[in-house]
């Protein structure tokens, strides 16, 4: 049966049109610098826009049917930021409070080699684990004031996140160099938070 | 940073057909397939800079389209339930020709990640473990559900299927 399904998948793509005109590789380029421009709206160049920005971006959220990548972190990291007003989101040398957003395309082994990591590592404690779900029951209650932006998000959205806390606030450098390019980890953000013991 | 770029250049090309058509056989619409395409190789680039060097761009690839193609899904699910009805079975007097069109439309009655198991494992020919590893799940579960799969369209396409 295998050969078999094999070629009628052949014949199935037989009326196969020839590709649109226009140079695939010139407009992937532009499109995936657009996403990778939303990707790091907020968490990559200044954290401090998500204090600032957070309702900015009801008007920059593609809604469901753009077709393009949910914004995830963005999204999560307005979510933290309203939920903790007491820390300092700016800040990139002394942190306590860290959430690893893990990709869109996240494999099991990545996010087991990531969490294996975390815990073997004498900086972090109190590591927990924020499933998609539990982000979007979060960030619903957070903004259920702003229904248009919560309607913009959708719920697969957000994205998984370890969270933890330091335990020294200046080991935050190294901590990120660590794993920021680790496979499966999307962005780090991090807050100073006078809550959080030392 | 130039060479990255060439090497992405040379990645569009050589993945493209492919990535393609199995779009198409996920969707069954060659407009919505190229869609997929372009979406996951702009997805590609929007993190290149991080996978180029270090990822299987192979599987990683097929992971982003796949993706693509359940959201896709998730937002079309009303649509799909008029795809989603049983196809006629072929009768006696079905003539060969149209055996892949039923094919097309059995399949469409599968759930969308055992479709992608069916397309990845046997039109692509990856291995359990590459399809695994492409959609994140065990390789029994594809193993599983890949035997699941190819009963209910043996099922679904007649004896004649078996036969030929």
């Amino acid at each position: 049966m295998e050969q078999n399904l094999k070629e009628l998948f052949d014949r199935a793509l037989e009326g196969e049109p020839l590709p649109p005109p226009g140079d695939l590789t010139l407009t992937a380029m532009g499109a995936g610098r657009r996403i990778r421009r939303r990707r790091q709206f907020l968490v990559g160049g200044s954290a401090a826009a998500a204090l600032v920005g957070a309702l900015v971006l009801v008007n920059v959220v593609p809604g469901p049917e753009s077709g393009e990548v949910p914004l995830t972190v963005p999204a999560a990291a307005a979510a933290m930021a309203k939920a903790r007003p007491e820390c300092d989101w700016t800040t990139r040398q002394n942190v306590t409070d860290v959430s690893i957003f893990l990709t869109y395309e996240v494999t099991d082994a990545q996010r087991a080699a990531i969490e294996s990591g975390l815990q073997a590592d004498p900086t972090v404690r109190n590591l927990d684990f924020e499933s998609r779900e539990a982000a979007y029951v979060k960030f619903k209650e957070l903004w259920k004031d702003s229904p248009d932006f919560v309607q913009s998000v959708g719920p697969e959205s957000l994205p998984e996140s370890f969270r933890l806390t330091m335990t020294r606030a200046s080991r935050y450098p190294d901590f990120l160099a660590t794993y920021q390019h680790q496979p499966g980890v999307q962005d780090i953000v991090g807050g100073l938070c006078p809550g959080t013991s030392k | 940073m130039k060479e990255r770029d060439a090497e992405f250049a040379a990645f569009v090309g050589a993945a493209t057909p492919r990535l393609r058509r199995t779009a198409y056989l996920m969707c069954r619409d060659w407009h919505l397939a190229q869609d997929l395409t372009q979406l996951t190789l702009a997805k590609m680039y929007a993190s290149w800079a991080r996978i180029w060097r270090t990822a299987n761009l192979e599987a990683y690839s097929r992971r982003v389209l796949m993706n693509a193609v359940f959201d896709q899904k998730k937002r079309r699910s009303d649509s799909e339930v008029v795809l989603a009805e049983l196809p006629d079975r072929p009768g006696e007097g079905t003539p060969t020709a149209e055996l892949h069109v039923t094919l097309m439309r059995a399949l469409a009655t599968l759930p969308v990640r055992d479709q992608a198991i069916v397309v990845l494992r046997h039109w692509e020919d990856q291995s359990v473990d590459a399809v695994a590893e492409i959609l994140g799940v065990s390789a029994s579960v594809v193993k599983m559900q890949s035997m699941r799969s190819l009963a209910r369209l043996r099922e679904l396409l007649g004896e004649e299927f078996i036969l030929q």
